[in-house]
């Protein structure tokens, strides 16, 4: 275990090293082909040709490859992971470091995460049980029904419907009502500072919907087909509780692709949050990664990718682990 | 057998209902918003009352040290209110008042004399006397500092020994400090608007010793002249806190309020909504917002005047386009009203002039040819034989919302005229690019402007001078005589002694805009924010956005 871990762990160098690359040359060809990032600073106002020049210069942005369309600029490739080296992200527009930003956003983008998988994992699995245990009555129906709905709608309909309705509407009404605080921070229209963790309940739920809807349906699935395995007869032939061969036999089992499905999310989420955290008002990774895009600040892009690539390598690495403990005749070495 | 009982099932049913129950309460309980202020405001018309806190919407402000980075609404916003500039404009009248100099002298419009009134400090302490504004001016101009308003000093002698990677000279020759509140301000050529050009304090601003020593840890926590201080740091893309700073020294512009909070949003309509919440007390709500506004908080609305300008500029190197009659044709088979009615929900003045009403010198009947007269349009347009293949290529950028008023103006055209369009948009910044490489630009192209300083002067040289905005290149071939008269009329109002007494040779020069139709000028925006029973006597300057120290908070 302790080998194949290492032996993963070492494969991360070439595929960090291979996104960087990649990243690099979009960013290169997007600056060919699009023009200067600098001058949107701007706005439809157009500053001296000095001022832009000045800037240019300031951000490393002046090299001449960056104005022959197809050059990969290997140099400037080269210098930047030098950069990357001794921790230096680079800087934004405005002058701030990089990595601060980071720093900064990356709390509020991972409780979100956290609790977005909280939700899904615990009601996902909590509603596939159920209806994998009472296939096609009305418990099922429901399961089905109601997942359908959330998987069909696109995620920033459901966050604006949420936001409005619940945030807005029943927020309105609870203020006026003697409940505690923190109960009208949770039902509030955008994040809170007083409320850190309150305030995020209902942006996570959104996030997690979609995913908590797979979830349902894959848990329903995976645990049908092993109710109907022969160790489950077996189990049930000798007399097991109902709630052991389920929880025990059955449900292990059936929860390795749903496990694999939770830790690609973790990755897909943090992604994900770009636009709840937009219409939630989250000040996480998704706005920082919104506003770099918007202002072509390739540093900070560069920066946020290759975060969010470490975030799915150790997540499919964890998920692979797992899969040990949930079936015994899984082995690394 | 032991089932497992449990609720959580029906979650997805019980949010589903929860969703069904609200909105039927929506329209009772979407009114009655701020949660204890229920209290009407008393006291009726006594605007002016002392302290209180207020919140106001904001977006993640660009950069407040050097004050010289800061070339937008969000940060200049806020350092109006932690700097006491040079002078301001009065919103209503226009005229500059003066509030951190006390003069501003020049016999011939080139060499300045500035005095400072005397007593204020900075935030720690230290004196604000000429060299705190010299030192700001000079970091300001050096091109190795990359700043984004040195351009502004690019009149004072000097300024191009700063410019470049390895800069000839640290400070601008021109600027010389007499003493501790005098300093002197030599121009390369007479400018009567210098002192306008101040207004705008964030190019203008002082900086402390301490700011210059670090200028980093100053951006996180501003050492301002200003009535407000920050009362904590810079809290990243969530709020800004500003209490009254306790030794200001000027009563006249001490602000009335104790305190005001930013709050950060990335997306307006959140903030409008989070004012429904009753979360904030001054927003600016999002366009499509805005019908929703009118009809919910029709008591409660501020529409101001902006000074921002809307225009199609013209391709002058393309021949079709250097014909007048087909400028004037396109200038005339606009509907600007109907367009800004129903498509941009009422929020824009049609144009009539090329300088912003707000502005000394607008005038409401100075275009000819900016009504609607669609029979007219036809005959200049048959008359000068249309255009070749009876095709146009309409340019603008995709990202700014612009598609639907473009359209309905583009049908016009096709309706009036008879003549055939394509649209050729793109992402702002390669947008901005084709714009830059000119050539690749076939047919009129949308853009826009927003004044620095309320002067007609920074409506007419930027745009159609010599400078970088004149992407259409008028003034090459045929029209360069037209340009050139054009050129020596706004250097004539430069150069007059006062900016009152410059005003009729920028209209002169922009009659030869309007005649020439250089441009089509569309509408000037207006801005709009609503507010709650919170606040009182919100003002809106054009350039200076919301007067912040004027706002009372009631209650």
């Amino acid at each position: 275990m302790g080998r194949y871990t290492a032996r993963r762990l070492l494969q991360f160098i070439p595929v960090i090293l291979g996104t960087l690359f990649l990243l690099h040359y979009l960013q290169t060809l997007s600056f060919q082909i699009n023009g200067n990032p600098i001058r949107a600073l701007f706005g439809d106002r157009q500053p001296p040709q000095e001022t832009i020049d000045n800037i240019t210069r300031a951000y490393g942005l002046d090299d001449p490859c960056l104005e022959q369309p197809g050059n990969p600029c290997l140099g400037m490739f080269v210098d930047r992971l030098k950069n990357l080296a001794t921790g230096n992200f680079g800087q934004d527009f405005n002058g701030r470091d990089v990595l601060t930003l980071i720093v900064e956003a990356l709390p509020f983008t991972l409780k979100m995460t956290f609790l977005a998988v909280v939700f899904e994992a615990v009601i996902g699995i909590v509603a596939g049980v159920l209806a994998g245990l009472r296939k096609d009555k009305l418990t099922d129906n429901v399961v089905r029904i109601s997942t359908t709905l959330v998987i069909s709608v696109p995620i920033f309909v459901l966050g604006v419907l949420v936001q409005i309705f619940l945030g807005l509407y029943f927020g309105n009404w609870l203020k006026t009502r003697e409940v505690p605080d923190a109960l009208k921070a949770t039902f509030s229209v955008a994040y809170q500072e007083d409320y850190p963790w309150a305030s995020l309940v209902i942006p996570a739920f959104v996030l997690g919907a979609l995913s908590l809807g797979f979830i349902a349906r894959l848990t329903r699935t995976s645990l049908i087909e092993s109710l109907r395995s022969d160790y489950v007869r077996t189990a049930r032939a000798k007399g097991l509780k109902q709630s052991r061969v389920v929880g025990v036999h059955a449900l292990r089992n059936s929860l390795i692709p749903v496990v694999t499905f939770i830790g690609i999310d973790i990755g897909a989420l943090m992604g994900g949050a770009l636009i709840t955290e937009g219409i939630f008002n989250i000040p996480g990774i998704g706005g920082l990664t919104f506003r770099s895009i918007r202002n072509g600040e390739t540093p900070v892009i560069l920066a946020v990718v290759t975060l969010l690539t470490l975030v799915f390598l150790v997540a499919s690495l964890l998920v692979d682990l797992l899969y040990a403990v949930l079936d015994p005749r899984i082995r690394y070495e | 057998m032991r089932r497992p009982k449990s609720l959580l099932f029906a979650i997805p049913l019980t949010l589903a209902l929860a969703l069904t129950a609200c909105s039927a309460e929506s329209d009772s309980s979407g009114g009655d918003s701020s949660s204890e202020s229920s209290s009407s405001s008393e006291g009726g018309e006594s605007a002016g009352t002392a302290g209180g806190t207020f919140s106001v919407s904001s977006s993640e402000p660009e950069a407040f040290a050097p004050t010289s980075n800061c070339y937008s609404s969000d940060c200049s916003q806020i350092i109006n209110a932690v700097f006491t500039g040079l002078l301001k404009v009065d919103p209503e009248t226009s005229e500059p008042i003066y509030t951190g100099a006390e003069s501003f002298e020049s016999e011939d419009g080139q060499n300045w004399t500035i005095k400072l009134k005397d007593g204020f400090t900075f935030h720690n302490g230290e004196p604000v006397d000429a060299e705190s504004y010299v030192r700001a001016w000079n970091y300001a101009a050096n091109g190795a500092n990359a700043t984004q308003l040195g351009f502004f000093f690019s009149k004072v002698e000097g300024y191009d020994d700063l410019q470049g990677e390895n800069p000839k000279a640290e400070e601008m020759s021109g600027l010389t400090v007499v003493d501790d509140l005098t300093f002197e301000v030599a121009l390369s050529e007479p400018f009567s608007q210098f002192p306008l050009t101040m207004s705008y304090t964030p190019a203008a601003a002082p900086m402390a010793q301490e700011c210059m020593d670090d200028i980093k840890a100053c951006n996180e926590q501003p050492i301002g002249n200003g009535p407000y201080q920050f009362a904590e740091k810079w809290n990243h893309n969530q709020s800004i806190t500003l209490e009254k700073y306790a030794d200001y020294s000027d009563e006249e512009t001490a602000g009335l309020a104790d305190g005001m909070e930013f709050k950060i949003y990335a997306d307006l309509s959140t903030a409008f909504r989070d004012f429904q919440g009753g979360n904030l007390d001054i927003v600016i709500p999002d366009p499509s917002q805005i019908p929703q506004a009118r009809a919910q908080y029709a008591d409660s609305l501020l529409e101001v005047d902006s000074g921002s300008f809307a225009y199609f500029g013209f391709p002058f190197y393309e021949p079709d386009f250097q014909k007048p009659e087909i400028r004037q044709a396109l200038s005339l088979a606009i509907d600007r009203q109907s367009i800004i009615d129903n498509v941009l929900q009422g929020r824009f003045i049609p144009a009539t002039d090329v300088i912003s009403p707000f502005v000394p010198g607008s005038r409401d009947d100075a275009c000819e040819f900016c009504v609607y007269d669609p029979d007219q349009a036809k005959e200049l347009w048959d008359g000068a034989g249309g255009v070749e293949g009876n095709e146009i290529s309409i340019w603008f950028n995709n990202d700014g919302g612009h598609e639907q008023w473009v359209k309905a103006m583009a049908q016009g055209w096709q309706q009036d005229l008879g003549v055939d369009f394509t649209f050729k948009s793109q992402p702002f910044t390669p947008y901005l690019k084709a714009l830059g490489t000119q050539s690749e630009v076939d047919g009129p192209y949308r853009l826009g402007w927003l004044p620095d300083y309320p002067s007609p002067q920074n409506y007419l040289d930027p745009l159609y001078g010599e400078g970088s905005s004149n992407y259409g290149k008028w003034g090459e071939g045929d029209s360069a005589a037209d340009q050139q008269e054009f050129l020596d009329l706004v250097n004539e109002g430069d150069a007059a002694a006062t900016v009152e007494e410059g005003i009729p040779s920028y209209q002169a020069a922009a009659d030869v805009v309007l005649d020439n139709m250089v441009v089509i000028p569309l509408w000037f925006g207006q801005t709009f924010y609503v507010m709650s029973e919170n606040v009182e006597n919100v003002k809106y300057s054009p350039t200076d956005q919301l007067l912040l120290d004027e706002i009372s908070v009631t209650s």
